[in-house]
């Protein structure tokens, strides 16, 4: 009897389970396409998955005020994932299987974003990282799509820049993680290849606040220039201690410290810092994101949110071409990419789903990043 | 040598922070025997609540917004005493530990969602000077006055003032001092003011000397527990020492070691010191602290 009743009891459950599933499964044409988010929405990294999201945000508020895609509306579920990888790869295991999404949009670290991406190729979901650059994302497989220029073509920008400067003995000043290590490598093989000499090569460590005896080091190097790769907060503690201890040599910054953020962080310090970002149009279409932005949020765009707003974008663009599925997302993201301009600039892909792009010269001038005049 | 002046110099101001932040820790460690893990978010707070001030629509003036954080920081500090460890003043000390740890998730959050996840900055101008081969920041030296005038005005409260005199015999016996008719409670909520007003003042500082983020209380919270531990729990002037050695011996040991240690170091010398001396540099030999031993 007691069998019996167990039975009985397990068979509810499933039912009710079964119901559950069923009501939350597309039942018609007007159902919204739901789309996962995986991104740092707190923790030490918080602003920049913050700030991304609000990218997402604006471009889901349009897409979805013309009428949708192909006449479903875009639902995005976001989770945070801290900045830390295995949160993440939770994240990232209950969009794929509770939500059942055929696309992610990833995080920003490299590091979490490499975590994630084995993932993604394993349970067949596409994944699209806003601005993860680590060159070893390329090898990650098929499934695997990045809206900004690697990290290769970073390092080697760096060595263009330091010709120009006519510096031969320089430094480089990481954050010791995947991304601050992948540009520094780059950029390392390719100067010394072209005759440099590279006299320190200086790590710093994430969270910090206090890097003056990591600044001395360098300065008794006795560098022409020092290129720093960092994601701005630390960065732009930096630029303001070199300044503190006088190491008056011209700073050569990466792709993300190209940011308000370390113009606001480093003060009067940051003043004549050089620094490579993706060339952006600055015509018409960024012109109408920063409006679009400064209606919705009150302020100018973020950092990298114009990469988010972009992201999102593409794939709207690539369900619209190949279906709400990973494999047809996975094919119209390459289509997506052969046309689109966005904020952020062109978006076509290499063989490996990453975004080839150019780049364009910074320096500091009167607290404003401005376009180098070579 | 230039170079060691530098870093000397370097590990002063960073050891001046911790010290400060160390003492709060240190005087509910004495009074109440245990450790306020939420000591690191109430500096934090007091360093957001000074920016609040400052940049909001009340555009209040930097200094004296430096000051009524500070007293702010005071207030909720004996709040958060009255509101989360009073009740837990007889339970076991890992209840009031517990909350400390809860009370400093609250903060953290209370901050993201109130101020923003952003990072922020005074962004007080600074001038460089050069003392022979030394390069010194005008914030730098105030931070470094700063952590002296507070550390000796301190001093002077515990050794030549009443509520000094109470405070220390709070921490060496709670029960015995309320029945020699001190207002204990009074007592307690005083220590949790100055205590607090001191961790605003280095959440302060290090923010003019770096940046703000909701989530420097941790950072805080380490290094000032490694300096607290390594002076002797519940002993002030251990605690000062603490902070000092820990700021010089992480930033001349970043010159000798690869920086991803640097956390590690403060944890380093708290385990050798440990080894060596148990008590800590100044502890007593039962370890129960004492505000003044």
């Amino acid at each position: 009897m007691k069998g019996k009743r167990r039975f009985a009891w397990m068979t509810g459950m499933l039912m009710m389970g079964l119901l559950l599933v069923l009501s939350t499964a597309p039942a018609g044409a007007a159902d919204p396409y739901t789309i996962g988010f995986v991104n740092h929405l707190t923790g030490d990294m918080g602003p920049y998955g913050q700030s991304l999201k609000k990218g997402v945000d604006l471009a889901v508020d349009q897409i979805n005020a013309a009428g949708g895609v192909k006449g479903h509306p875009l639902k995005v579920i976001f989770e945070d994932d801290r900045g830390q990888a295995a949160d993440a790869i939770t994240a990232f295991t209950k969009l794929a299987e509770v939500d059942k999404v055929p696309v992610v949009l990833g995080s920003a670290s490299s590091t979490v974003t490499l975590a994630i991406c084995a993932k993604a190729q394993e349970s067949k979901v596409v994944l699209v990282s806003s601005v993860s650059t680590a060159p070893s994302l390329k090898e990650c497989g098929k499934y695997f799509f990045s809206m900004m220029v690697s990290d290769d073509a970073q390092g080697e920008e760096w060595v263009r820049v330091a010709n120009h400067l006519k510096v031969k003995n320089v430094a480089v000043m990481f954050i010791n993680n995947d991304y601050g290590n992948g540009v520094k490598n780059v950029f390392v093989k390719a100067f010394t290849a072209a005759g440099g000499k590279i006299l320190i090569e200086q790590p710093f460590e994430d969270g910090g606040k206090d890097f003056r005896t990591e600044v001395l080091k360098v300065k008794q190097a006795k560098p022409e220039a020092v290129f720093i790769v960092d994601h701005t907060a630390e960065g732009a503690i930096v630029i303001k201690q070199a300044k503190e201890l006088q190491l008056s040599v011209p700073f050569v910054t990466d792709v993300s410290m190209v940011a308000k953020e370390t113009l606001e962080g480093a003060g009067a310090a940051a003043e004549g810092v050089m620094g490579v970002r993706a060339a952006s149009p600055s015509g018409p279409v960024w012109e109408k994101f920063k409006a679009d932005f400064n209606t919705k949020f009150k302020t100018e765009p973020t950092i990298w949110a114009d990469f988010a707003f972009d992201t999102m974008m593409m794939v709207a663009k690539a369900i619209e071409l190949g279906g709400y599925s990973a494999d047809g997302i996975q094919q119209g993201m390459f289509k997506a990419g052969e046309t689109y301009v966005g904020p952020s600039g062109t978006k076509k892909l290499n063989p490996h789903g990453i975004a080839l792009g150019t780049f364009e010269w910074v320096v500091v001038k009167n607290g404003t990043w401005v376009t180098y005049q070579k | 040598m230039d170079v060691l002046l530098q870093l000397i110099v370097n590990g002063v101001i960073a050891g001046g922070n911790y010290a400060l932040a160390a003492i709060g820790y240190t005087m509910v460690y004495g009074i109440l025997k245990f450790i306020n893990f939420a000591h690191g978010s109430v500096a934090m707070v007091g360093a957001y609540a000074a920016f609040v001030l400052a940049t909001s629509a009340l555009h209040v003036p930097m200094v004296p917004a430096f000051f009524l954080a500070v007293l702010f920081t005071a207030v909720l500090g004996v709040l958060i005493e009255k509101a989360a460890y009073k009740p837990l003043r007889y339970a076991p000390k890992l209840a009031p530990l517990t909350t400390a740890v809860a009370v400093s998730f609250v903060l953290d959050a209370a901050v993201m969602i109130l101020v923003g996840t952003e990072i922020k900055t005074y962004a007080v101008p600074f001038e460089v000077y050069s003392i022979g081969p030394v390069f010194i920041t005008s914030i730098q030296v105030i931070v470094i006055v700063a952590s002296l005038v507070l550390m000796v005005g301190l001093h002077l409260l515990l050794s030549r003032t009443r509520l000094g005199k109470a405070i220390r015999a709070v921490a060496d016996d709670l029960d015995l001092s309320e029945v020699a008719g001190i207002n204990t409670n009074f007592t307690i909520s005083a220590v949790f003011a100055i205590g607090s007003a001191l961790a605003a003042a280095s959440g302060i500082l290090i923010g003019l000397d770096s940046n703000l983020q909701p989530t420097m209380g941790f950072l805080i919270t380490v290094k000032a527990f490694a300096a607290v531990v390594l002076g002797g729990l519940g002993n002030v002037y251990g605690a000062i020492v603490g902070g000092f050695i820990i700021g010089l011996v992480e930033n001349l040991g970043v010159w000798y070691i690869p920086p991803v240690w640097k956390n590690s170091i403060a944890f380093g010398i708290l385990i050798l010191g440990l080894l060596i001396r148990p008590t800590g540099l100044f502890g007593s030999k039962d370890n129960t602290g004492g505000v003044l031993q």
